[in-house]
C-alpha cells in the first residue's frame, strides 16, 4: 500500500487551497458577489489553515495549533455564510464573531488546561463535521432549488471529507495515536478525502457560479422579449385605438376639412368670372389668390393632424409642450363639439409646460378624455368642457372637468379597467390605453368628479427641467 | 318685412339701395373664410351682402329693427353651427314669416337635408358650393321672396281699400261678390234699389274693381 507522507498531503491541501480559490476568484471575475467573496475568502483561509498544521513542529505552537484551527473554523464558517447568502438566509456577522471566539476559548481551554489531546482532537473534529455537515446540507438545498448538479457534487465532496474524519475520529477514540500528523489509514483517507473536496468544491463552485449566470443571462433575455413584446403590443393597441377614434370621428373630420375646400372653391370661381369679365382689378385677384393659398394651407394642416394621428410610429422620447398639445386636440375635435353644441373652454399657461414623451401617444389621452368628455356633456343641457394646463408641484397637470353629470361611483371604480364601458357600443379601451400611457410616461391618470358635479379627469406628468426642454 | 324702409341719401347709398333692390343675400357661417367667400361672390354678382358669423348674431341684428332698402332678401345659412344651428334658425325664422331661407352643409347628413326641406327651406346646397348652383339658387329665392312681398304689399292694399268702405257699402259689395242681383240685394237689406246700384258702385271704385268676377276674387283675398 503507498502511504503518502500526511505532511505534505496537508501541504498540498494548503496549496490547493490557496490555488483553487484564486483561480476561482479570477474566473468569476464578472459576477463578484457578496457569496462569491465568502467563498473564496474561505478557500485562502482554509489553505492558510492547513498550511499551517502541515508546518507544525516547523513554527511556534501556538501558530500552528491555535491561529491554524481559528483559520479553519471561520474558513467553514465564511463558507457556509456564502451558501446561506445565497440562500438568503444568512447569519449575522456578530454571532459568527461570538462562535469563533468561543471555539478559540474552548479549544485553547482544552490544550492548555486539560492538557487532554484526544479531548481536544475529539472537540475539533466533532465541530468540524457539524460544520460540514451544515454546509452540506446547505449545498443540497442549493442543488434542490437551482436544479443544480454542481451544488450536489459539492455536498458529496463534503460528505466524504465528514466520513473520513468521522473515521479518524473512530480510530481516535480506539486508541489510535493522536498525533494529526500520525500516518495511518485514517489519517490517508482523510488527506484523500480533502484534497477530492478542495478540488471538487471550487470547481463545483465556478459551475454553480456559471450556471447561475447564464440563467439570470436566460431569464433577463426572457424577461427582455417579454418587455418587448408587450411594448410592441401596447404601440400596435394603441394605435388601433386611435385608428378607431378618427374612424368615429371620420364624419366631422370631413365636414372639417370642407369648410376651406369650401372657400378655395367659392373664390377661385370668384376670381374666374372676375378674369372673365374682366372687373377685377389685380389687387383684388392677387387678395383671392392669397384666400385660395391660405385655405389650400389650413386644408392640408387638417390633413397633417389626421396622419400625424394614425401614422404607424415607433415611441418616441422628446420635448413636449403639453398647451400644443391640448391645442392640437382640441381642434381634431373642434367639429364634433361644434356639431353637438359643445363649448371646450381651455386655460393654457402663459408659460409652456414641457413634458418628456411621445407627443401622438399624450394627444392620445386628451383625445380619449376629451371625447369621452363631449359625449357626457351632449347628455346635459349645459354643455361645457373646461381643459386647464398648468404647473403644480414639480409636476404638469393637464385638468379635462366637464359640465356632464359626472360617474356614478359604481362607473368611478371601474374606470379605466380594460374592456369597461357605459356605452351601448364602446369597447372600454379608450381610458385603460390612456392610463397605460400614463404611466409609461411617469405619470398618472386620476378619473374622479368635480366638486361641482362633472367628471375630472386629471393628467398629472413629471415635469421636464426648465432649461433641458430644447434637447430632445 | 317687418323692417322699416329707409332712403337713400348720399351716392354710395344709392349704389348700394340699387343692390338692395336687386337682392339683399344673408349669409351666416361660423367660417370666417367661407363668409368673406361667399360675400365676395354675391358682391361680384351685384347681391347686398350681410353677414353673420352666428344665428343669434343675425337674430339680434333683426331684433334691432334696423330700417333698410327695398327689396327681396333670402337668408342663406350653414346648417352645424355652435350655438342656434341652421335648422333651429329656420324655425324661428319661420315664426317670424321671413325670407326664405337656403341651408348649406357638408355632405354628411341626409337627415338633415330631409328635415330642412320638411320645415320649408327652399333649397339645400352641399359643400363646397358650386358658384353657379348657388346662384341659381339666390336668384330662386329672391324670386320668392318678391313674390311674398308682392302678395303682402296687395295684402295691405287691400286691407287699406277695405277700410274705406261704409258699413252699407261692403253688405252691397259682400252680397254682389257672391253673385246676388241688384234686386235680391234690395229685398234682402230692405233698401231701395236705387241705393243699392250707388253703394256698390262706390264699392267697387274704392275696391279698384272692374266687373263682378274681380269683385268676388277680392273679396276673396280681402276676407269680405
Amino acid at each position: 500500500m503507498i502511504t503518502i507522507d500526511i505532511r505534505t498531503t496537508y501541504i498540498i491541501v494548503a496549496l490547493l487551497y490557496l490555488i483553487l480559490p484564486t483561480v476561482a476568484w479570477i474566473v468569476l471575475a464578472g459576477q463578484q458577489s457578496r457569496a462569491v467573496v465568502l467563498w473564496c475568502g474561505g478557500g485562502l483561509l482554509t489553505g492558510v489553515g492547513f498550511g499551517l498544521i502541515g508546518l507544525r513542529g516547523n513554527i511556534p505552537d501556538w501558530v500552528s495549533y491555535a491561529v491554524a484551527n481559528l483559520a479553519l473554523f471561520v474558513a467553514t464558517l465564511l463558507r457556509a455564510q456564502s451558501l446561506r447568502l445565497d440562500l438568503a438566509v444568512p447569519w449575522r456577522a456578530r454571532w459568527m464573531a461570538l462562535a469563533a471566539l468561543a471555539f478559540i476559548v474552548i479549544f485553547e481551554c482544552l490544550r492548555h488546561g486539560r492538557q487532554d489531546e484526544l479531548l481536544r482532537l475529539q472537540f475539533v473534529f466533532s465541530v468540524w463535521a457539524a460544520l460540514l455537515l451544515h454546509l452540506a446540507a446547505l449545498a443540497v438545498r442549493i442543488g434542490r432549488a437551482e436544479h443544480s448538479r454542481s451544488a450536489l457534487w459539492i455536498a458529496r465532496a463534503y460528505l466524504l471529507v465528514i466520513l473520513a474524519v468521522l473515521y479518524r475520529m473512530f480510530s481516535l477514540l480506539a486508541g489510535r495515536g493522536s498525533n494529526i500528523l500520525a500516518s495511518g489509514p485514517d489519517t490517508q483517507l482523510l488527506g484523500f478525502s480533502l484534497v477530492l473536496a478542495a478540488v471538487v468544491g471550487h470547481f463545483g463552485y465556478v459551475g454553480l457560479a456559471l450556471d447561475r449566470s447564464m440563467r439570470r443571462e436566460i431569464d433577463a433575455a426572457a424577461a427582455r422579449a417579454r418587455a418587448e413584446e408587450s411594448h410592441r403590443l401596447g404601440e400596435r393597441i394603441a394605435q388601433w385605438d386611435r385608428r378607431r377614434s378618427l374612424g368615429e370621428m371620420s364624419a366631422s373630420l370631413g365636414h372639417e376639412l370642407n369648410q376651406p375646400l369650401t372657400a378655395i372653391l367659392t373664390n377661385a370661381q370668384v376670381a374666374r368670372r372676375g378674369i372673365q369679365t374682366g372687373r377685377f382689378d389685380k389687387e383684388q385677384l392677387l387678395e383671392l389668390i392669397d384666400k385660395i393659398a391660405q385655405n389650400t394651407q389650413r386644408a392640408s394642416r387638417i390633413i397633417e393632424r389626421i396622419r400625424d394621428f394614425i401614422r404607424p410610429m415607433p415611441v418616441r422620447r422628446e420635448s413636449v409642450e403639453l398647451g400644443h398639445v391640448v391645442r392640437e386636440v382640441a381642434e381634431l375635435v373642434a367639429d364634433e363639439a361644434k356639431s353637438r353644441k359643445v363649448a371646450i373652454y381651455s386655460v393654457l399657461p402663459e408659460c409652456r409646460v414641457w413634458v418628456s414623451g411621445d407627443p401622438i401617444q399624450l394627444s392620445q389621452i386628451v383625445l380619449n378624455v376629451l371625447r369621452n368628455a363631449i359625449e357626457a356633456v351632449a347628455l346635459v343641457s349645459r354643455r361645457e368642457v373646461h381643459v386647464d394646463v398648468r404647473r403644480q408641484d414639480e409636476r404638469a397637470l393637464l385638468s379635462i372637468r366637464d359640465s356632464g353629470l359626472g360617474l356614478a361611483p359604481e362607473v368611478m371604480a371601474k374606470a379605466g379597467t380594460p374592456f369597461f364601458t357605459t356605452k351601448p357600443e364602446g369597447l372600454g379601451v379608450g381610458l385603460s390605453i390612456s392610463r397605460t400611457i400614463a404611466e409609461q410616461h411617469g405619470g398618472k391618470l386620476t378619473i374622479g368628479n368635480a366638486e361641482d358635479g362633472g367628471a375630472l379627469v386629471e393628467l398629472a406628468l413629471p415635469l421636464l427641467p426648465v432649461g433641458t426642454e430644447a434637447v430632445p | 318685412m317687418t323692417e322699416s324702409v329707409r332712403r337713400a341719401v348720399t351716392a354710395d347709398e344709392r349704389k348700394f339701395a340699387q343692390r338692395c333692390a336687386r337682392g339683399r343675400v344673408v349669409v351666416i357661417d361660423d367660417d370666417a373664410e367661407i363668409l368673406s367667400a361667399l360675400a365676395t361672390l354675391l358682391d361680384f354678382e351685384g347681391y347686398a351682402c350681410e353677414t353673420y358669423p352666428s344665428a343669434p348674431a343675425y337674430l339680434q341684428a333683426l331684433s334691432d329693427d334696423r330700417p333698410c332698402f327695398p327689396g327681396p332678401c333670402c337668408v342663406l345659412c350653414d346648417v352645424k353651427m355652435p350655438e342656434l344651428d341652421g335648422l333651429e334658425l329656420q324655425q324661428r325664422l319661420a315664426a317670424l314669416e321671413h325670407a326664405p331661407l337656403l341651408l348649406m352643409s357638408g355632405a354628411s347628413g341626409a337627415l338633415e337635408a330631409v328635415s330642412a326641406f320638411r320645415a320649408g327651406a327652399l333649397d339645400f346646397l352641399i359643400k363646397p358650393i358650386d358658384a353657379d348652383v348657388l346662384l341659381q339658387a339666390v336668384v330662386k329665392a329672391l324670386a320668392v321672396s318678391l313674390e311674398r312681398q308682392r302678395a303682402r304689399g296687395r295684402r295691405h292694399d287691400l286691407v287699406a281699400r277695405m277700410a274705406a268702405l261704409t258699413g252699407k257699402e261692403r253688405a252691397v259689395a259682400r252680397l254682389a261678390a257672391r253673385g246676388r242681383l241688384n234686386r235680391e240685394i234690395a229685398v234682402e237689406l230692405d233698401i231701395a234699389l236705387r241705393t243699392v246700384k250707388l253703394h256698390r258702385q262706390r264699392a267697387m271704385e274704392k275696391l279698384g274693381a272692374n266687373s263682378v268676377v274681380d269683385l268676388a276674387r277680392i273679396a276673396d283675398e280681402g276676407g269680405l
